[in-house]
């Protein structure tokens, strides 16, 4: 079996990716980095630096991955930022930038970058969610007033019950696929 | 320069003086100072100042730069205007407007970029927070991708308000955010 580290501190993160790995032939490895996050206002971006220094210090295959945040009825904030956002704002915050809105919706914007010596190729994820008016679960900020895709639980309240509060399967059958190939 | 008098304060783990001192010129200037940090009353004498900060700033679509001198006139007769000083050098301003006797709006405030990433903003923002101790609220606007200053405001007990587009007419959204107390 392959050895593949995913450069993770999230183990939500990646007991859900590693529920793939073994149908492909990977054994998929958590493995945390202390990496410096640049600043940019792509996620594209970010996850391709995240990768390419983590490359630099493990030199082995991996992946990383990253995800924004977008408000269309804000421009597209916080992009790629939420992280940031997340470490100060209360859920309360997000409900009063979006109260006089009529559109609620919200995109999340699921990155990953998987990377060997062959080459390396971004994997991409849209997935469409929406506000409700009130926080539930318990969380981030963010993840306890958004509902994603068809869901009736908050991102925090699908964690909390250890469902998966976002579909990614097709996304990661695409990474390791790929991976398989190089 | 000659310090008059001069208290100190404490203000959590930092501490920091509040004097007026007179310049040799014999005028005198209101200052508030925190380590190497002094907040200096500008004056109409000091436009060109206040100008060449904005403008070192005024590129960037996260802030609304006052970069004429009408602008500026303006702003210094309705409002107080600090520029921020780190051993004895201009490297930002900081401004708030009165608006009645317990509601004042921070209504400008930029530190020159290579100046920026070395708390000047969190020490200006204490002294003038310091100054407006007693205001039941407190509130400003800034540009929702300004996360720096975002962070800067939530952890003096800002908090969110609202959201408003096209706020300066610039096109750009601003958040509004306010610190009662």
């Amino acid at each position: 079996m392959r050895k593949i580290f995913y450069i993770t501190g999230n183990s939500y993160k990646f007991k859900n990716a590693k529920k793939y790995a073994k149908k492909f032939g990977f054994d998929l490895v958590q493995k945390k980095l202390n990496i410096k996050e640049i600043q940019s206002g792509s996620i594209e971006n970010i996850a391709k630096e995240k990768a390419r220094q983590a490359f630099k210090i493990l030199n082995k295959p991996l992946i990383v991955s990253d995800s924004g945040w977008n408000i269309p009825s804000l421009k597209g904030f916080p992009g790629p930022y939420m992280q940031y956002i997340n470490q100060w704002f209360r859920s309360e915050d997000f409900l009063k930038l979006i109260k006089d809105k009529k559109d609620k919706s919200i995109i999340l914007e699921h990155i990953i970058c998987a990377i060997s010596s062959k080459g390396s190729k971004l994997f991409k994820q849209r997935i469409k969610g929406k506000f409700i008016n009130r926080s539930r679960g318990i969380g981030l900020p963010s993840d306890r007033v958004v509902l994603l895709g068809k869901s009736k639980n908050t991102i925090a309240e699908a964690q909390n019950k250890n469902k998966e509060s976002v579909d990614d399967t097709n996304l990661w059958k695409k990474v390791y696929q790929w991976s398989k190939r190089i | 320069m000659i310090l008059i008098f001069g208290k100190k304060y404490i203000n959590g783990q930092k501490e920091f003086n509040i004097s007026t001192r007179r310049q040799e010129t014999d005028k005198i200037v209101l200052c508030y100072f925190m380590g190497d940090i002094t907040l200096q009353k500008a004056a109409i004498e000091d436009l060109p100042t206040l100008i060449s900060i904005e403008e070192s700033v005024a590129n960037l679509k996260i802030y609304s730069a006052i970069t004429s001198e009408d602008e500026w006139r303006e702003e210094l007769a309705k409002s107080t205007v600090y520029i921020i000083k780190k051993e004895n050098v201009p490297v930002g301003d900081i401004s708030y407007e009165m608006k009645n006797d317990s509601y004042a709006h921070l209504s400008g405030f930029a530190i020159i970029p290579q100046f920026q990433g070395q708390s000047i903003g969190r020490e200006a923002l204490t002294l003038v927070l310091e100054e407006l101790k007693g205001v039941k609220r407190i509130d400003l606007v800034t540009h929702p991708y300004n996360t720096p200053a975002i962070m800067l405001y939530l952890s003096f007990g800002f908090s969110i308000e609202s959201w408003k587009d096209n706020y300066f007419g610039d096109g750009e959204p601003r958040i509004v955010l306010a610190k009662t107390q």
